[in-house]
């Protein structure tokens, strides 16, 4: 039996490979035939082929799915999405714009102020951010670059348009899976890539490392670079794992590092101590130094600020670089890209009401039942709202909490998310997608080819985050045919 | 390497062994009470005292129970050394060093958490069966011989072998130790009883066959005694297992403290006449050994666990 796509019948929504008539888009032809020509037997084993490799490679997953607080198995549907190179180079450069011009934006606000003083975002929305850092006031970071390691949200809405949904400056994670999904879609369709012409992922981990090494404060050594884990019971401890594993490096615990009197930090070895140059720190600010932030924080190691602060070792993202990640703050990006760098945005931002904005407020209230709001500072999905599928309850208590802390919210439209073909049972349906390409900034830029597609299983759901029964796809960026 | 990484392995090493000692300690003892007439004073609290579990069991609920004893040597969680606690533990530890072991050996040990979680917790009211235990020493085996055939010689085999033979020591001190309080040591002239006895001692060290082979005589105290304190090349004795921890401490940077505190062991073991002692003085020895044993224990973290280990 051929496989079934009679859901795509009457589809509303822009799908990233079928055009409106049902026709394949032409960067994603081939991949929708050889998908036609599959028998629904043969989508089948391909999908239990997928998940065995799954459990192959990634054992914690499948081994830990025990308590609350262990990873689960991380559900991965092996129809890719597909986005023509000539798409994605505008992206690409969108992507290193406005990172750009956040760590630019970030420096200010730690230095002189300007976009502050010319009252481009308001000095209230950054004393306010429960991110900005006081303590970090002055600092200097290598390269004068703040968030070396940028996860930036996209989606698509029904025209087609790209728009930016979120930055995610402080500790973005997921980009294991995106190499992950890749060596499985490998193993589960060899002929498509050897077929297409498919930009490849897997330089990220050295990418990681040169952008690591590029920040050391002792130029020109071997720099010793550390991963920094809260530890096994953190829901992206395979991650942290698996990037140290592949980039050769140590990973660390806040207790395997020791900060002396010369103000370094070091790590306890079998040989003794050794000096670190650079973090990569997977572990939030408030928990890096409990001589300066949270004193009960047994996750990290006193005197590392300070180490930090004096240039003695770089922290990777640099502590207080969230205070660009704030969902205020994002509503301002478009202009903090014409301030900084003289530029038009090459990628839009969703429109975006600020509640604390009292014209604002009065229209989100009045349309709270079609707009998503989200909280300012959450990530993971958490205290959000969707209008549209959300409960008379559940909207008039978002209603009290946005009267309560309009600062602390924003609303957006409800967009309507493109869709990706998708296996559900044994048809073929489209499902919600996003995007998150992850970009490096450190003596240079780099960004991933693609990035992490998050794909929201249930039919009609918008969430995609995996903490909500999201799942994830593998993205092929194609040359154009 | 991280000393926290050589930290995990050396309990990794300890635990597995732990566990495998006292599954194998709860087997022979099953048997041997079976075989022992009433008034032979060996019992139960004699296993619960060589664990050093005393003061835990005496406050646990099922300790009046028929098999109390055995339940709580095998599943209790409270029990930091019971079979269940000590495998937990080291699953623990080994899912921070999926990198570092070889993969069948991780799967294996979580394999062995699986199921000893099946077939010994909340085991109240079920009694611990010869089978579950004789298969967790099989999977502890398979896991030490996963270690021995996969596992390059690098210094994260040594941290595991160093836990392993330190354990492995200590408990062949305490299994000496509740067999030397029964009877006196010099005579000759033992009853069945006592045979069954040291046959069990042996046993429980899974000495007994080797022990045939190497002494080809009578069981004696004596003989037993040396054998399992003595013997260079039985992998259960105490004088090999230092020599084991001696080996690996070298193969490590800075072993000078650790192979100082393993000498300064077998120097007292050199001193000491197994042929003259009496009852009292070997439980002095015994008591002399286990303190030494701690002190390696000592330098070793010290030496590579906690290197510069600064309070701020």
């Amino acid at each position: 039996m051929p496989t079934n796509w009679s859901a795509y019948d009457g589809h509303p929504h822009f799908d990233e490979c079928l055009q409106s008539s049902g026709q394949a888009r032409p960067v994603a032809a081939p991949l929708l035939e050889y998908l036609r020509e599959l028998s629904e037997r043969g989508l089948k084993s391909r999908q239990a082929a997928a998940n065995r490799a799954i459990m192959e490679m990634g054992i914690t997953f499948t081994v830990y799915a025990e308590g609350e607080n262990i990873d689960r198995a991380w559900p991965l549907d092996i129809i890719p999405r597909v986005i023509a190179n000539s798409e994605w180079s505008r992206i690409e450069k969108g992507l290193e714009q406005r990172l750009r011009a956040l760590n630019l934006f970030i420096d200010d606000v730690y230095h002189a102020q300007n976009a502050l003083k010319d009252r481009i975002v308001p000095r209230e929305l950054i004393e306010s951010s429960r991110d900005f850092l006081p303590q970090a006031m002055g600092a200097r970071p290598a390269h004068g670059v703040w968030a070396n390691v940028c996860g930036t949200d996209l989606v698509r809405d029904r025209d087609g348009t790209v728009y930016v949904l979120e930055d995610n400056l402080r500790v973005p994670s997921g980009v294991s899976y995106m190499l992950e999904n890749r060596s499985v879609t490998k193993r589960v369709f060899p002929t498509l890539f050897r077929h297409m012409a498919i930009r490849p992922v897997d330089a990220y981990p050295s990418q990681l490392f040169d952008m690591l090494a590029s920040l050391s404060p002792r130029p020109g050594d071997d720099p010793e670079i550390v991963v920094l884990t809260p530890g096994i019971y953190n829901s992206a401890y395979f991650e942290h794992s698996f990037l140290a594993q592949r980039m050769g490096t140590e990973l660390v615990a806040g207790s395997d590092l020791v900060v002396l009197d010369d103000d370094c930090v070091y790590m306890r070895t079998i040989e003794g101590l050794a000096r670190v140059d650079t973090i990569y720190r997977r572990i939030n600010d408030g928990f890096l130094d409990p001589k300066v932030f949270d004193p009960h924080s047994v996750l990290g190691t006193p005197g590392l600020f300070g180490a930090w602060y004096r240039g003695n070792v770089a922290i990777s993202n640099a502590p207080g670089s969230g205070v660009a990640d704030d969902k205020v703050v994002y509503s301002y990006v478009p202009d903090l890209i014409r301030y900084y760098l003289a530029e038009e945005p090459i990628l839009p931002n969703v429109p975006t009401w600020r509640c604390e904005d009292r014209d604002s407020l009065r229209y989100v209230e009045e349309h709270l039942a079609e707009l998503v709001v989200k909280p300012a500072n959450e990530s993971g999905g958490y205290g959000m709202l969707v209008g549209p599928h959300a409960s008379v309850q559940e909207v008039e208590t978002m209603r009290q909490q946005v009267r309560a802390n309009p600062r602390n919210y924003i609303a957006q439209p409800t967009l309507s998310l493109s869709t990706v073909p998708t296996v559900c049972g044994s048809a073929i349906e489209p499902r919600h997608v996003d995007l998150r390409p992850f970009i490096l900034q450190g003596a240079k830029m780099a960004v991933t080819a693609g990035g992490l597609t998050r794909v929201a299983l249930r039919k009609g759901s918008l969430v995609v985050n995996s903490s909500q029964g999201g799942g994830s796809k593998d993205t092929w960026v194609v040359e154009d045919v | 390497m991280l000393s926290s990484l050589a930290g995990r392995l050396y309990w990794v090493g300890r635990n597995l062994e732990r566990a495998e000692n006292t599954a194998r300690l709860i087997n022979v003892y099953s048997e041997l009470l079976l075989d022992l007439p009433k008034g032979v004073p060996v019992g139960w609290s004699n296993l619960i005292r060589i664990t050093g579990s005393g003061k835990g069991f005496a406050s646990h609920r099922q300790s009046s129970r028929a098999g109390g004893a055995s339940r709580y040597m095998a599943g209790a969680v409270e029990n930091p050394n019971s079979i269940i606690s000590t495998v937990r533990i080291a699953r623990e530890n080994m899912r921070t060093l999926r990198d570092v072991v070889p993969r069948e050996a991780f799967e294996a040990v979580n394999d062995l958490y699986l199921f000893t979680n099946r077939k010994l917790a909340s085991t109240a009211f079920r009694p611990v069966t010869f089978p579950v235990l004789k298969e967790v020493i099989d999977r502890c085996h398979q896991i030490s011989g996963l270690f021995s055939a996969t596992m390059s010689r690098g210094p994260e085999h040594e941290f595991l072998m160093l836990g392993r033979y330190l354990e492995r020591a200590d408990m062949t001190t305490r299994i000496i130790d509740v067999a030397g309080e029964l009877r006196d040591l010099q005579d000759e002239q033992i009853s069945d009883h006592d045979t069954i006895l040291w046959v069990s001692v042996l046993r429980s060290a899974s000495a007994y066959q080797m022990y045939r082979r190497s002494v080809r005589s009578r069981v004696t105290p004596v003989r037993v005694l040396h054998f399992l304190l003595n013997d260079l090349q039985f992998p259960r004795a105490v004088r090999y297992c230092l020599h084991q921890i001696r080996y690996s401490s070298n193969r490590l940077p800075r072993p000078e403290a650790p192979i100082g505190a393993v000498d300064r062991l077998l120097g007292r073991m050199d001193g000491i006449t197994l042929r003259q002692l009496v009852r009292s003085e070997l439980r002095v020895a015994l008591d002399d050994f286990q303190k030494e044993l701690i002190c390696i224990h000592q330098a070793i973290e010290a030496t590579w666990f906690e290197p510069y280990d600064v309070k701020l």
